[in-house]
């Protein structure tokens, strides 16, 4: 029995604040179906379906209490955030089978909610990235054939033909591929004539700052995430404009925005402490760039994650704020 | 009327939830058949009774005294007769020894009960008010109860003290006692201040109060207009939970904080609650001790919420009942001291009303009591967004449950001051201040063990050194006799001319004649026996290589 106070009920519960996590995505999730068509709803369908059952499965075999526990809709939102992470055309049952990894490998297998190390969207989605790197490619090539598909395929009946008519490169991806074919950056963003990008940055942005005002993520790791990509950005803008993105390029494109308010701000696998927060939000910005940059994958996000995610204990145990009534340390 | 000029760290904003508003004035109790008034009201150690059953009291008589200079005297609430002393439970496992006072409903006054009336805090010596003060049994009435003479003589022992804060920032929901007391008060508040200036020796005076609290602003601020003391300012806080807290009021006004196992004296500073000023007027100048205080009696099960006068012992059934009783159907509503975040439960409608009791809550269980259930902490760090004291909760947390105290303990676990703001923020609704407060227990008992294993090391270590000692002197005697043995001999060698020498060197060398034939005259079964000893010894020495 409870013996100490507060006496009060919390203003929001666990459950309320993945439900409204949830909520501050919609915005996101209609522009991107009006960009990329119905397929990124099936994604977050058969992602759901794969967290939510893998979280349960392993719950049984664990001989827990599955109501409590899927109730806390934290297994859903992974769901969600990793169906927004793929590519609208992922085949069904790779979608089914990113979904059960984030739960079963990120977070069951760490001892559920509270325990996980990663961001389990993220290793749901690293672990697809990594294992079938070309179904990652499958974003449609303009709205129009975004649209195209037939029902039969997001329903997991039919196949995907003539694939490379249908798919094209995501931004992040023709700037990388036209920088390496010597292409300045100026030539590769005037071929992305038809970039809509800022509208989807703009509508996460929407559901962000609700949260923020709603006081269910604080400031300070999208604001030190973003401060992490523009800051390298701009710099290396200065020094060679043809060669490196501008800024604006990378805060609107890929996840940099999505990834700042919904992905760097999971709480169990960030920073805990303000300054570490900072801290753990600029590194995750900073290795973005540096991973788009000059790596082998187009968008760093999933990876810049992880790595910090490795790194908070280090971050915590060095940023331990001053306590009241403790000397100042010079 | 200044505003704070600082700021405190964390907080949130809390509903106000003053059922009971600052409306309807503060009226009398009735006053109960019985009172059971505690003998241990205060921090410190108990009063020692100094009456007899069947002793006949009246209002303000001394009942109990004061056992050590950190104890208080205990005086008699209203008149009439002394049954018994028995032990009633306080508060969750604290029972606690009371003198149970018949009252013969004449509430009868003893005039003067302190000695004679003073009227000028400027022509009285500080030490008599002081000790009018200690007198008076007066403690701390915000809810901690330290007794308030104490408070003084440590500050007057530090030539520092210079700024006096009374506290009128109510740290808690619910709780509109001392906001009761700005407003019906006022003058006597300022009185008391003035008083505790004299008393101290400090030049400045600052009342705080909530800026929601416009009403106890504005009559505070009309009596301090009248009183036209320049060393007395008003000084208003921001509302924010807990800005009561001592630490953080002090914050506000100064800017400073107390160090971490400092006192406000550090700082120069004292505090106390408003109506212990109050408290401190009526000693001087009523010459009556402290016999009752301000309850507010109040929660959703509580039919007509108020705040009231109560004599100290009254039980707390007898206020619920005059609030109109309860308006839950539950035969088992939760009775909470003091507010909502760091009230604590009570065992039953028996418990009589003490010197630190500034609240009675009740609820349903469903309305006051939080989901039973917590879920796995999600680490979001809310609760280090509200901390006050700049802590991390929920590694105190994590540390805590995991038994490694002495990690929560590096974390500064003690400068957590209980205040239940991360508690009340957290999603997961688990019970942080419980764990701390059993991280705080543990660590306590492991100190103790630790001192106590310490004393028997000292022991111990004090034992052997005494042996060696001994050991030491005994060899150093048995060597000091032999060399004058030594000595002796050759003494006796060298100058054989020497008559007495002679004659003592004569008498060893028969004593040494005589003892060889002694050993010589042993008769053969002696012998025999020394020698199967020996060989017994040999074989014993022997088998056991
Ligand atoms: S508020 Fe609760 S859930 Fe959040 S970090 Fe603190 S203890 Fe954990
Ligand atoms: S109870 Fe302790 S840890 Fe929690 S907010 Fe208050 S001071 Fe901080």
């Amino acid at each position: 029995m409870r013996i100490a106070g507060p006496w009060i009920r919390p203003r929001r519960r666990v459950p309320q604040v993945m439900l409204a996590v949830i909520l501050a995505l919609l915005p996101g999730v209609l522009v991107s179906v009006a960009l990329q068509g119905p397929g990124i709803l099936f994604q977050l369908v058969y992602c759901c379906i794969g967290a939510l059952g893998a979280e349960a499965g392993i719950l049984r075999l664990r001989g827990r209490d599955l109501s409590s526990q899927l109730g806390d809709y934290s297994a859903l939102l992974t769901g969600v955030l990793l169906g927004l992470c793929l590519p609208p055309w992922l085949p069904w049952w790779q979608a089914l089978l990113a979904g059960s990894l984030a739960t079963a490998v990120g977070k069951q297998l760490f001892g559920g909610l509270g325990q996980n190390p990663f961001n389990p969207a993220m290793v749901g989605y690293v672990m697809v990235l990594v294992s079938l790197p070309a179904s990652l490619a499958l974003w449609p090539a303009d709205t129009t054939t975004a649209w195209n598909l037939p029902w039969a395929y997001w329903l997991g009946l039919g196949e995907l033909h003539e694939v490379d008519a249908w798919t094209g490169a995501t931004p992040l991806d023709a700037m990388r591929n036209g920088l390496r074919a010597q292409l300045t950056v100026t030539e590769v963003t005037a071929d992305l004539s038809t970039d809509f990008a800022w509208l989807l940055a703009v509508a996460w942005g929407l559901g962000g700052v609700w949260l923020w005002r709603r006081g269910l993520i604080q400031w300070r790791i999208p604001i030190a995430v973003l401060a992490g990509v523009a800051l390298p950005a701009l710099i290396a803008q200065a020094v060679d404009a043809d060669r490196f993105a501008s800024a604006g390029f990378h805060l609107l494109h890929g996840a940099t925005i999505f990834g700042a308010i919904f992905i760097a701000t999971d709480p169990v696998s960030a920073s805990t402490t303000p300054r570490g927060r900072l801290i753990y939000g600029f590194g995750i910005g900073l290795l973005t760039w540096v991973i788009r940059s000059f790596g082998d994958y187009p968008d760093g996000f999933a990876f810049a994650v992880m790595l910090l995610n490795m790194l908070v204990p280090v971050i915590d145990a060095h940023t331990v704020p001053r306590v009241y009534g403790q000397e100042h340390r010079s | 009327m200044l505003n704070a000029q600082h700021d405190f760290r964390g907080g949130l904003a809390l509903a106000g939830n003053k059922l009971y508003g600052e409306q309807a004035a503060t009226c009398a109790a009735p006053l109960p058949r019985h009172l059971w008034i505690p003998l241990h009201q205060h921090q410190g150690p108990p009063a020692v009774p100094c009456v007899q059953p069947g002793q006949h009291v009246l209002r303000g008589d001394l009942i109990a005294k004061a056992s050590t200079s950190a104890s208080v005297a205990v005086h008699a609430s209203s008149s009439g007769w002394v049954r018994a002393i028995e032990s009633r439970d306080l508060d969750q496992g604290r029972s606690v020894d009371c003198i149970l006072l018949e009252t013969d409903q004449q509430d009868q006054a003893r005039d003067e009960a302190l000695g004679p009336c003073y009227t000028d805090p400027d022509a009285t010596a500080a030490e008599t008010i002081i000790e009018r003060i200690a007198a008076a049994g007066i403690v701390g009435l915000g809810g901690a109860s330290f007794p308030s003479a104490t408070k003084l003589r440590a500050g007057v022992d530090r030539p520092t003290l210079e700024h006096i804060i009374l506290n009128g920032a109510e740290c808690e929901p619910y709780i509109s006692c001392d906001g009761a007391s700005m407003l019906e008060d006022a003058a006597a508040i300022i009185r008391g201040g003035q008083w505790l200036l004299a008393a101290s020796g400090a030049q400045r005076l600052s009342i705080a109060i909530e800026d929601h609290h416009q009403a106890a602003i504005d009559s505070v601020n009309q009596a301090l207009k009248r009183s036209a003391d320049a060393r007395i300012q008003l000084v208003q806080v921001p509302s924010r939970y807990p800005q009561g807290g001592e630490r953080q009021l002090i914050q506000s006004l100064t800017g400073l904080e107390v160090p971490l196992d400092g006192l406000p004296l550090d700082l120069g500073l004292a505090m106390f609650n408003v109506a212990t000023a109050v408290a401190v007027k009526q000693a001087l100048e009523e010459s009556q001790p402290l016999t009752e205080r301000i309850v507010t009696v109040t929660g959703t099960a509580i039919a007509q919420p108020r705040n009231w006068r109560v004599r100290l012992g009254t039980p707390i059934s007898e206020l619920i009942a005059a609030s109109g009783g309860l308006t839950h159907p539950d035969p088992a509503p939760r009775l909470l001291m003091g507010g909502a975040m760091m009230g604590v439960v009570l065992p039953d409608k028996d418990v009589p009303v003490s010197k630190g009791f500034n609240c009675l809550l009740v609820g349903p269980p469903s309305d006051i009591q939080p989901a039973a259930a917590s879920r796995a902490c999600i680490r979001c760090g809310d609760c280090v967004e509200v901390c006050p004291a700049g802590l991390l909760p929920q590694q105190l947390y994590w540390h805590s449950q995991a038994r490694e105290f002495q990690a929560a303990a590096k974390l500064h676990l003690d400068a957590c001051i209980e205040c239940g703001a991360c508690a009340v923020v957290c999603p997961s609704e688990i019970p942080l201040v419980q764990y701390y407060r059993y991280a705080k227990a543990e660590l306590a008992n492991a100190a103790v063990e630790r001192r106590k294993a310490e004393h028997a090391k000292a022991r111990y270590a004090a034992r052997e050194k005494r042996l060696q000692r001994e050991h030491a002197e005994r060899e150093a005697a048995r060597q000091r006799k032999q060399a004058a043995l030594l000595q002796a001999e050759q003494t006796a060698a060298a100058k054989p001319a020497d008559a007495t020498s002679a004659a003592v060197a004569a008498a060893l060398a028969k004593a040494r004649a005589q003892q060889a034939k002694a050993k010589q005259a042993l008769p053969p079964a002696v012998k025999a026996a020394q020698e199967r000893a020996r060989r017994q010894r040999e074989h014993n020495s022997g088998s056991d290589n």
